[in-house]
């Protein structure tokens, strides 16, 4: 899932000062597992904002909605009556749903709740991981399963590096070190050995590094 | 200070778990202790969210005051915990946005009498001062108060 975090408060205070009215928008998938932007998060928020509204002796009318996913036209539109209605909005999605819900509605200053971190899983109820940077050519084929790109902190091909403690990286003790969970996935299914085979450096075009990617299905298109 | 001055009264909201205190004692302070009192019973305190905590403050509390079982008597295993990390985060939220942190709070200590809570109910309010936000106003918007909390005294 897309992994984020709520912005500070003072940030998304001066952010929305100018709008008199507010549709907080919630995405009710990736952002409501990591407990970012679902309808719990927005409800928060909308209070909060309007606490600090009548702190300061200012006026602000906020609605409050939470759709099932901001990245998808299907789901934007149930959102349309709102963002009428609305001065602005301010969409906890991710980058991507923020910029999904500003390219539908041109009229309408569209704002991020959240800072968008990584894609990631959640290891246990309240700890994410970053666990892949969208390389574009995947391989964790020839590493157990595990990524070593967004994993180790080196992001070694061919490990390990050689400073591994205790099965720590020696760049950051607090973390494991993915050569060594590599290592330790790979002893399990037996498949150590294949190890001894050397991986090629990647061709980075298929990642972001030449720009932001398209993907095209034409059996898809209509 | 002129004669006739009364000293306002203040507004605070108390969400209790019926299984840490009385619900009979803690009614007869209602209209009875010289503060405005709205009661939030609730069958555990993991029932607590921040949002209800929040929108207590947005319906006129000058502080909410959370009374939970003591460490370890949780009947639900961990309601205690959960509720305290609720209210500690409401808390750090406000903080955050200078709305005054210290306008929530959690009390775990066994209160038997309505004079302990009562105090525990002054220390809130004294520490929502401390805070440095005075709200100073009424509980008044009765349909703030979470109706979903299953518990609102009638
Ligand atoms: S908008 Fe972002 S957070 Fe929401 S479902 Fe799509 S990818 Fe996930
Ligand atoms: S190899 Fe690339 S696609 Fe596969 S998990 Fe790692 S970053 Fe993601």
């Amino acid at each position: 899932m897309i992994v984020a975090e709520q912005k500070p408060l003072p940030e998304i205070i001066e952010m929305v000062s100018p709008f008199k009215k507010l549709l907080i928008l919630g995405c009710g998938t990736c952002v409501k597992t990591c407990f970012a932007g679902g309808e719990e998060e927005v409800a928060v928020l909308a209070s909060i904002l309007r606490l600090d509204a009548r702190h300061k002796g200012k006026d602000i009318q906020i609605t409050e909605l939470t759709i099932e996913r901001q990245c998808e036209n299907e789901f934007i539109q149930e959102a349309s009556e709102a963002v009428s209605a609305n001065d602005a909005v301010l969409s906890l999605a991710c980058g991507a749903g923020v910029q999904d819900i500003a390219r539908r509605f041109k009229n309408t200053p569209v704002l991020p709740g959240l800072n968008t971190t990584f894609v990631g899983v959640m290891e246990s109820r309240g700890l994410f991981t970053e666990e892949c940077l969208c390389c574009g050519d995947c391989r964790l084929g020839m590493t157990g399963g595990v990524c070593v790109l967004a994993r180790c902190a080196k992001k070694l091909s061919n490990g390990p590096c050689g400073g591994s403690r205790n099965g720590k990286c020696e760049v950051n003790p607090e973390i494991d070190c993915a050569w060594q969970l590599v290592i330790d996935r790979m002893t399990c299914l037996g498949t150590l050995d294949s190890l001894r085979q050397y991986c090629p450096p990647r061709d980075w075009r298929s990642s972001n590094s030449a720009g932001p990617r398209k993907l095209l299905r034409e059996d898809m298109v209509i | 200070m002129p004669e006739n001055y009364k000293e306002p009264i203040r507004a605070i909201a108390l969400f209790y778990c019926v299984n840490a205190v009385d619900r009979q004692v803690v009614k007869k302070l209602e209209g009875n202790c010289q503060l405005d009192l709205r009661l939030v019973k609730m069958p555990c305190s993991s029932m607590v969210k921040e949002v209800f905590l929040l929108r207590a403050l947005e319906a006129g509390a000058e502080a909410v005051l959370v009374l939970v079982c003591p460490k370890g008597h949780c009947q639900f295993a961990d309601g205690n915990i959960r509720a305290s990390k609720r209210v500690e985060r409401t808390g750090k939220l406000l903080g955050e946005a200078g709305l005054g942190g210290g306008r929530v709070s959690i009390n775990d200590a066994k209160l038997e009498t309505e004079e302990e809570i009562l105090l525990a109910l002054r220390q809130a309010l004294s520490q929502a001062d401390a805070s440095g936000i005075a709200a100073g106003s009424k509980i008044s918007n009765k349909e703030y108060i979470p109706s979903s909390a299953d518990g609102v005294e009638k």
